[in-house]
C-alpha cells in the first residue's frame, strides 16, 4: 500500500534530476542539488529631472546624460535653477548572474494641462560601465547593481510649453522598466 | 527501508519543480520624471564675475562694482524680444555718460575680456557661473554720442 503511493512521485523524480538508480534492494542515498535564484526586484532609487527649461520660439531638445550633464539643441535654452538627474534603477537579484533590460511605454511629461513633453532615445549604464545605446545589459555585484539612465526630452516652443512643472505624475505617463535574467 | 527511500527522493524531485517555476523576469517598475520650464523672465542669479545680476521678472540689473572713491552703478535693462538661438538678451537705451565711462573703466582693469579687437566700445564679453551653471555673457555698447552716451545690449549665452 505505501509502495503504491509513493512510486509515482519517486519516478518523476528520478526523471527530473537525471539520476540513474537501481531497483536492486537495499539502501541507496542519491544526492540531489538545485540552485535557487533569487528573483529580481528593480527599485526606482532616483527620477529622471531635466532641470529648468526654457521653451523657444523652435522647438528643440534636452539632452540628459547618465553623468547628469545637459546639452541642448534647436531654441531650448538651459535654465540654472534645478540641479538635473539622471534616473537610477537598482537591481537586486542572485550573485553576478548578467541580465538584460528593456524600456517600454512612450513616456510623456504633462504639465496638469494641455501641455505636454515626449522622452526618448534613452542610454543606459550599468554600475560605472559605458553607455549603451540598445541592446541594454547588466551584470549584478553581490546580487546589485544600479542602472543609472540618461534620455532626451523633446521641449516644444514657448507657445505650446508655458511655464510650469512638468511631470509624468501630472498628466504624463512614466517610463516602465523590465529586467530579465539572462 | 524502501519506503524511506522513496520519501527522500520524492522531496527531491520537488524540489527541481520549484526551481523550474522561479521567475527569470522582474516586476516591471515605472521611473518618473519632471522638468521645470521657466520663462525668460524668470532668469535669476549671482555671478562671481564683476557683473551681478539680480532677479526682477523682466527686467537683468547689471552692477558695476565701485572702485575707490566711486559708488557702484547699477544698470537696469529690460528683457528684448523673444528668446532665440539660445540665448537671452537684455537692453538699457540709454546708460549715459557716467555709466558708459565706468564700463569702459572695467575694461581697462581687464575685468572684462574683448571679443573685438577693433574698439574698446564695440563689445566685450565675460564668463561667468549663474547658479552653477556656465554662462557666457556678452556687453554690447552701440552708438555712443558725442557726450559719451550709448545704448547697451547685454546677450546671456547658457553653456
Amino acid at each position: 500500500m505505501t509502495y503504491k503511493h509513493h512510486l509515482p512521485q519517486a519516478a518523476i523524480a528520478v526523471a527530473l534530476l537525471g539520476v540513474a538508480t537501481q531497483a536492486s534492494a537495499g539502501t541507496q542515498s542519491v544526492a540531489g542539488t538545485a540552485t535557487v535564484i533569487a528573483p529580481i526586484v528593480l527599485t526606482q532609487t532616483t527620477p529622471f529631472n531635466f532641470g529648468s527649461i526654457v521653451p523657444g520660439a523652435s522647438a528643440g531638445t534636452v539632452v540628459l546624460s547618465t553623468l547628469n550633464g545637459r546639452t541642448r539643441t534647436g531654441g531650448t535654452v538651459l535654465g540654472n535653477g534645478t540641479t538635473p538627474t539622471a534616473a537610477v534603477v537598482n537591481v537586486q537579484g542572485s550573485g553576478s548572474s548578467t541580465f538584460s533590460v528593456s524600456f517600454s511605454g512612450g513616456t510623456t511629461l504633462g504639465n496638469g494641462d494641455t501641455g505636454t513633453m515626449t522622452v526618448d532615445t534613452y542610454v543606459m549604464k550599468s554600475g560605472a560601465g559605458s553607455d549603451q545605446t540598445s541592446a541594454y545589459t547588466g551584470t549584478l555585484s553581490s546580487g546589485s547593481q544600479n542602472l543609472t539612465i540618461g534620455a532626451t526630452l523633446n521641449v516644444d516652443t514657448a507657445a505650446n510649453n508655458p511655464a510650469g512643472v512638468y511631470s509624468t505624475a501630472t498628466g504624463g505617463t512614466p517610463l516602465t522598466v523590465t529586467v530579465d535574467y539572462n | 527501508m524502501g519506503v524511506f527511500v522513496f520519501k527522500h527522493w520524492s522531496v527531491a524531485g520537488f524540489v527541481g519543480i520549484a526551481c523550474l517555476v522561479q521567475p527569470a523576469r522582474s516586476t516591471p517598475i515605472a521611473v518618473h520624471a519632471s522638468a521645470n520650464v521657466i520663462s525668460p523672465a524668470d532668469v535669476w542669479a549671482q555671478t562671481a564675475t564683476q557683473l551681478l545680476l539680480s532677479p526682477s521678472p523682466g527686467v537683468l540689473t547689471l552692477t558695476i562694482p565701485g572702485s575707490a572713491g566711486s559708488a557702484a552703478t547699477s544698470i537696469e535693462l529690460a528683457a528684448a524680444g523673444t528668446v532665440g538661438s539660445g540665448s537671452f538678451v537684455f537692453t538699457a537705451s540709454s546708460l549715459g555718460a557716467h555709466t558708459t565711462a565706468q564700463i569702459m573703466q572695467m575694461v581697462e582693469r581687464a575685468s572684462m575680456s574683448l571679443t573685438s579687437s577693433t574698439s574698446l566700445s564695440t563689445e566685450l564679453s565675460t564668463r561667468g557661473v549663474l547658479s552653477g551653471q556656465g554662462v557666457q555673457i556678452a556687453v554690447l555698447r552701440t552708438a555712443p554720442g558725442d557726450d559719451g552716451d550709448g545704448a547697451l545690449a547685454v546677450i546671456i549665452t547658457f553653456d
